[in-house]
């Protein structure tokens, strides 16, 4: 009896899977579309005419435009720079989010109410450009690396939705280590981060991506050419591509056009951080489900 | 209860820690403001002492110039000016798009450079951060400069004097604005529908848009053409003694707004019939470029439009590597030629409207590109002594000009005969690079030293783009004139007003065009923007052109 | 007096018992207060007329009128109402696509097509909007866009997507979507991997199938995550995607599109107007302020996940 019916369940998931696997696959496609043809424009010749949202192939392979980007000598001090903020802000970010926010998820934190508001206050409210800047000034932090990690240090949003998470743990996993006399501080250290990774992948992700992407701030902070990050080299590269528009060195086959080369900076910028996916994603596949599913 | 008064206990600790800070902050700033105005006394004091002996004495200034790219370490040619001139140049990196705000947080910050580009003029003047001085003191000083603003153009002294007295800029001018935007036809498509000749007056203009778009110029057998697009539209304006985003003077001398002279109206009544006759491309709205370079038009390279007013005439610079010093090419013509496309097009005139008017976008030449922070032109000695380095760097000589901009000649730039006329050339290793802007800017040349536009004066920028000029001057001969604005200087209420009046203004135009309203909606749409702060901006516009024509 | 001390007493017991929590607290807490809540003095620059030159303190006191000025801007009613529906029609549609992914994801079994699929759903968050507008324009064109060439084959004409003000918003929210749900995915494949396999196992001992264990595990076990964030995201309410916006908006479309921040932006080209763009902020977050409030109250009396 039991059998036969998990072979009907077995008929009736085929098509119900048929019609999800499309789905995605369309899905897919619709987003491959358009990178591919960045991917086209980013290689195509600045000879070889405008390439249009349609066009799928180049007509003049070239890697000039990689070349124009890669032998820009702060490329490298830029990925440098950015790998080095990113690693460090976001264990930093994730660190202190994490215990603040498992702080705020125990009910026996003291004013606990308070210091929530203290931490959803300014999501809301900031003082703005000028005065952070001035701000930094005082503290002596102008052309200094920290200039891009601790001023975003905890995001309320991250902390809040890490705060959730706590909460959802059973307290009867805690119990017991408590029991053994374990303080508060070794038992989120043992005991909650191991069982939480998925969360801490997901903010984690979130920060570096934000790191990954974050130009303004080293813009305005940063002073010497080789502490800044790849954006803004990569900001700088393509504005001296669009200026070359009225540069006399450009000649027809010699000239950069600043759509092809953006697809260049594009692509230049998004890979590295492309490859951390399968080390972040791994946190939420190999989750319990699937396996649960599979026996 | 007891909850209470421990939360406020906290709530106590933490203001009482925002106000430590806020007191800190505050005597931090003064201190701040304190060791900008000792430096200055200290560099006072060095003149003092130094006064005595006859060479030009030792000064430093800290500079934001609008570069192309972040310097090399001691740059070759900063390193040489220094020498030549006696005197430091410590330059500041700002990036081109977000200069602004960054000069401004400099100054809040009390860390003012004493020479800025980028800045909003006006309000820099009216808040104190920039100095002025007296025209004999810059005739004292500079005199090439003088010369050269004298014999372009003398109205240029005015508009750099901001309270109607007293010099905050310096007056220069751009070569490259001296030439009307461009209007560009397909010219096999004029042939395929029967014309002759490239259009002149408003009727042959319609004449030609309505066979574009009923008779296939193409001849691909599709109903996809338009005549005009976008940029066609706004040529039309001019061709009946207004254009729009101007201020114009109207028949009784009053600067007035171009976009609500009552002319438009009839401009209008053309563009309606147009559209509704599916002559205008009803994507006008989205406009011609698809993307990318602001100035490529995708819808004149892709065969759906034959006549455009895309670009300034330098995009469509044909390719001159066949002359023997010749390599700049225009963007447009570029992606032209690459694109395949085996049509043909030429420049053409803007339309001649029934009562004579024609024309199309040209920006005013005349230019103001540096300031000056107050407490350097309050150091006179200090400050005169730039202005003559200015002068010299600058405005001196075609051969000084070169070195400043494009390297030392010889090794970086050389002047040669171009078509009988004087043309730089670069050679050696800025010949090899592959963007001459970029590698000029890293060892202090580029727009290191242009203090006034271009970094020299007309002769030089002659010198300087020479190939775009004698193709441009042969080119546009006689061909456009455009529409400048009356007044440099923009009506202050604009930060106030603007946003609201040209949302007034653009909605009402395409609306009109498309046929949403009627054309007698023009006048409620002048009426609502005088009523909505067009009134003070007029106002105040007048009063500019008062004080610009003194 | 003396049991008020008492009491005092007890809660600085409190703290004491539980310091080590407190300890754990207290990083996250020093960070606010030197990065945000002192730079937040900044704030006052609303009810000033800044000045470079005179500092924070220094400008002259304005009051409200930054704010009068924004409140009697002849359109403010028009753009207040896009921004809102604008953010509204995200809420609706926008906030579920990314559960709903989320869902149809976890319900594929092939585990490397699982991971491609999501590993391609991520990419367009890392295009910025300048790229995405240009590749949206060509591809919505009437004329010449291949959506478009679609449309006419099945007879349903062409449209203007980005032209035309009846159709405008709803590219901004299709568009928007497409770029953002994958990205969105990730915080509910989370909450996902961290369901209690054994639930799983007890619904399916009575036979329940993919769509019931979805119905009453997977689905109940994200309310939780998606009520804080419903929560959190009323506060942007007033933010309507200025990115996005500001790249695909055109003229003919401001009767609809136009919003807070576009409008902002365009008046902040005139010069310098810190003043005026602060007290536009601080607008937007009160109002923000005062939405996370109210869903969060409401929340709190529908179920028991909630801010406070």
């Amino acid at each position: 009896m039991n059998l036969r019916r998990k072979n009907q369940h077995v008929n009736k998931i085929k098509i119900s899977d048929m019609v999800i696997y499309l789905f995605l696959a369309l899905f897919s496609l619709t987003i491959l579309f358009p990178f591919w043809n960045l991917f086209v424009k980013s290689i195509s010749a600045a000879d070889a005419g405008i390439v249009d949202a349609l066009q799928m192939w180049p007509k003049k392979i070239s890697s000039f435009n990689y070349k124009y980007v890669l032998t820009n000598r702060y490329i490298w001090s830029g990925y440098r720079e950015t790998i080095l903020r990113a690693s460090v802000g976001t264990v930093l970010s994730v660190t202190v989010t994490a215990m603040g926010a498992y702080a705020l998820s125990k009910k026996n934190l003291p004013n606990r109410n308070l210091w929530t508001t203290v931490v959803l206050i300014p999501m809301f409210f900031s003082g703005g450009m000028i005065p952070s800047y001035l701000w930094m000034v005082d503290l002596h932090l102008i052309n200094n690396r920290l200039a891009l990690i601790l001023p975003g240090l905890v995001s309320s949003y991250n902390l809040i939705i890490m705060r959730n998470f706590f909460m959802a743990i059973p307290d009867s996993l805690e119990e017991s280590a408590k029991i053994d006399g374990a303080g508060s501080i070794r038992i989120f250290f043992s005991i909650v981060i191991p069982i939480s990774k998925a969360v801490l992948a997901t903010v984690g992700l979130w920060v570096l991506v934000g790191h990954w992407n974050a130009w303004f701030d080293a813009m305005i902070y940063m002073r010497d050419a080789d502490k800044l990050p790849l954006q803004v080299v990569l900001r700088r590269i393509l504005l001296e591509g669009t200026q070359q528009m009225m540069d006399l060195n450009s000649t027809d086959t010699n000239h950069i056009t600043p759509d092809t080369l953006k697809a260049a900076t594009t692509f230049v910028c998004m890979l590295p951080i492309m490859c951390v996916y399968p080390f972040v994603q791994k946190y939420f596949v190999k989750g319990v489900i699937i396996g649960s599913l599979k026996g | 209860m007891r909850k209470k008064v421990v939360s406020i206990l906290m709530i106590a600790v933490l203001c009482t820690m925002l106000f430590s800070a806020c007191s800190s902050k505050g005597t931090s700033n003064e201190s701040n403001g304190e060791s900008v105005v000792s430096g200055n006394v200290t560099n006072e004091t060095k003149g003092g002492v130094t006064s005595e002996t006859e060479a030009p004495k030792h000064y430093e200034y800290s500079m934001a110039m609008r570069n192309f790219g972040p310097w090399d370490e001691n740059p070759e040619m900063l390193v040489r000016w220094e020498e030549e001139y006696n005197a430091d140049f410590n330059l500041v990196y700002v990036e081109d798009a977000q200069g602004a705000d960054q000069i401004n947080l400099m100054v809040a910050s009390g860390e003012i450079p004493d020479v800025m580009q980028y800045v909003d003029m006006n309000k820099y003047y009216q808040d104190g951060i920039i100095g002025g001085w007296t025209e004999e003191f810059f005739r004292e000083h500079a005199p090439n400069l003088s010369k050269y603003i004298d014999e372009t153009d003398p109205s240029a002294w005015q508009i750099a004097k901001f309270d109607g007295e007293l010099m905050y800029s310096i007056p220069c001018f751009r070569l490259y604005d001296t030439i009307a935007t461009p209007v560009v036809w397909r010219t096999d498509w004029l042939k395929n529908v029967g014309i002759e000749n490239i259009p002149r007056t408003l009727d042959e203009f319609e004449d030609a848009f309505y066979k574009f778009a009923k008779n296939d110029p193409d001849g691909n057998g599709k109903n996809d053409t338009y005549g005009l697009s976008q940029t066609g539209v706004r040529t039309i304006y001019g061709a009946f003694g207004s254009y729009r985003g101007k201020w114009l003077l109207d028949e009784n001398g009053q600067v007035v707004y171009g976009d609500v002279k009552p002319e438009m109206k009839q401009a209008l009544e053309y563009l309606s019939k147009w559209y509704a006759d599916g002559v205008i491309d009803p994507e006008f709205i989205t406009g011609e470029n698809e993307g990318g370079y602001w100035a490529i038009t995708h819808k004149f390279l892709n065969n759906k439009i034959g006549y455009t007013n895309m670009g300034s005439f330098y995009h469509w610079l044909p390719d001159m590597s066949q002359y023997k010093n010749g390599t700049a090419i225009g963007e447009m013509t570029a992606q032209w030629k690459n694109s395949g496309n085996t049509g043909t097009y030429a420049m053409g005139y803007a339309p001649e409207g029934p009562n004579g008017h024609k024309g199309t976008d040209q920006a005013d030449f005349r230019k103001l590109r540096t300031v000056f922070s107050a407490d350097l032109v309050k150091d006179q000695e200090r400050f005169g002594r730039l202005l003559e380095i200015i002068d010299d760097m600058n405005c001196s000589s075609v051969e000084r000009s070169v070195e400043v901009n494009r390297g030392t000649i010889g090794v970086y730039s050389d002047i040669i005969d171009f078509e009988g006329k004087k043309a730089f050339v670069a050679i050696g290793d800025a010949k090899e690079a592959t963007s001459l802007n970029a590698f000029c800017s890293t060892m202090g040349a580029a727009n290191t030293f242009a203090f006034i536009e271009e970094g020299g004066n007309l002769e030089y920028q002659k010198v300087a783009y020479a190939q775009q000029f004698v193709w441009a001057d042969e080119e546009f001969k006689d061909k456009n004139n455009g529409y400048v604005s009356v007044i440099f200087k923009t009506p202050e209420s604009r930060a106030k007003y603007g946003a609201e009046l040209d949302k007034i203004l653009n909605e009402g135009y395409i609306s009109i065009i498309t046929g949403d309203k009627p054309l007698s909606y023009f006048d409620e749409m002048v009426a609502n923007w005088y009523a909505n702060g067009g009134e003070q901006i007029t106002k105040e516009a007048n009063e500019i052109y008062a004080n610009e024509h003194k | 007096m003396k049991g008020k001390r008492f009491k005092t007493g007890a809660l600085l017991n409190q703290y004491w018992k539980h310091k080590e929590l407190f300890i754990l607290l207290v990083p996250a807490l020093v960070f606010y207060i030197i990065f945000c809540y002192i730079p937040m003095q900044g704030i006052v620059i609303a009810f000033k007329d800044y000045k470079l030159m005179q500092g924070i303190w220094g400008s002259k006191w304005v009051g409200l009128a930054n704010f009068k000025e924004l409140f009697s801007t002849p359109s403010f009613f028009e753009i207040l109402k896009n921004t809102v529906w604008i953010s509204f029609l995200r809420l609706v549609f926008g906030f579920p696509a990314p559960i709903i992914l989320a869902l149809i994801l976890n319900e594929v079994k092939h585990a490397r097509y699982k991971k491609v699929v999501q590993t391609i759903s991520y990419l367009p968050h890392f295009l910025s909007w300048v790229i995405l507008a240009g590749v949206f324009q060509q591809l919505l064109s009437p004329s010449s866009g291949p959506v478009n060439a679609i449309l006419t084959k099945f007879g349903i004409g062409q449209i203007y997507f980005l032209g035309d003000p009846r159709w405008f918003v709803f590219t901004i929210i299709t568009t928007g979507i497409w770029q953002g749900v994958g990205w969105g995915t990730v915080i509910y494949l989370a909450a996902i991997a961290g369901i209690d396999p054994q639930m799983y196992e007890a619904v399916m001992l009575d036979g329940a199938g993919r769509w019931k264990q979805m119905r009453y595990i997977t689905l109940p076990c994200l309310v939780p995550t998606i009520t804080i964030i419903l929560i959190l995201n009323t506060g942007g309410i007033l933010n309507a995607g200025f990115d996005q916006i500001m790249n695909m908006y055109n003229e003919g479309v401001y009767k609809v599109g136009d919003i807070i921040d576009t409008y902002v932006y365009r008046r902040g080209l005139e010069g310098m107007q810190y003043s005026f763009s602060t007290a536009v902020n601080l607008f937007k977050n009160v109002i923000g302020l005062g939405f996370v409030i109210l869903t969060n109250s409401i929340a709190k009396k529908m179920g028991d996940s909630s801010l406070w």
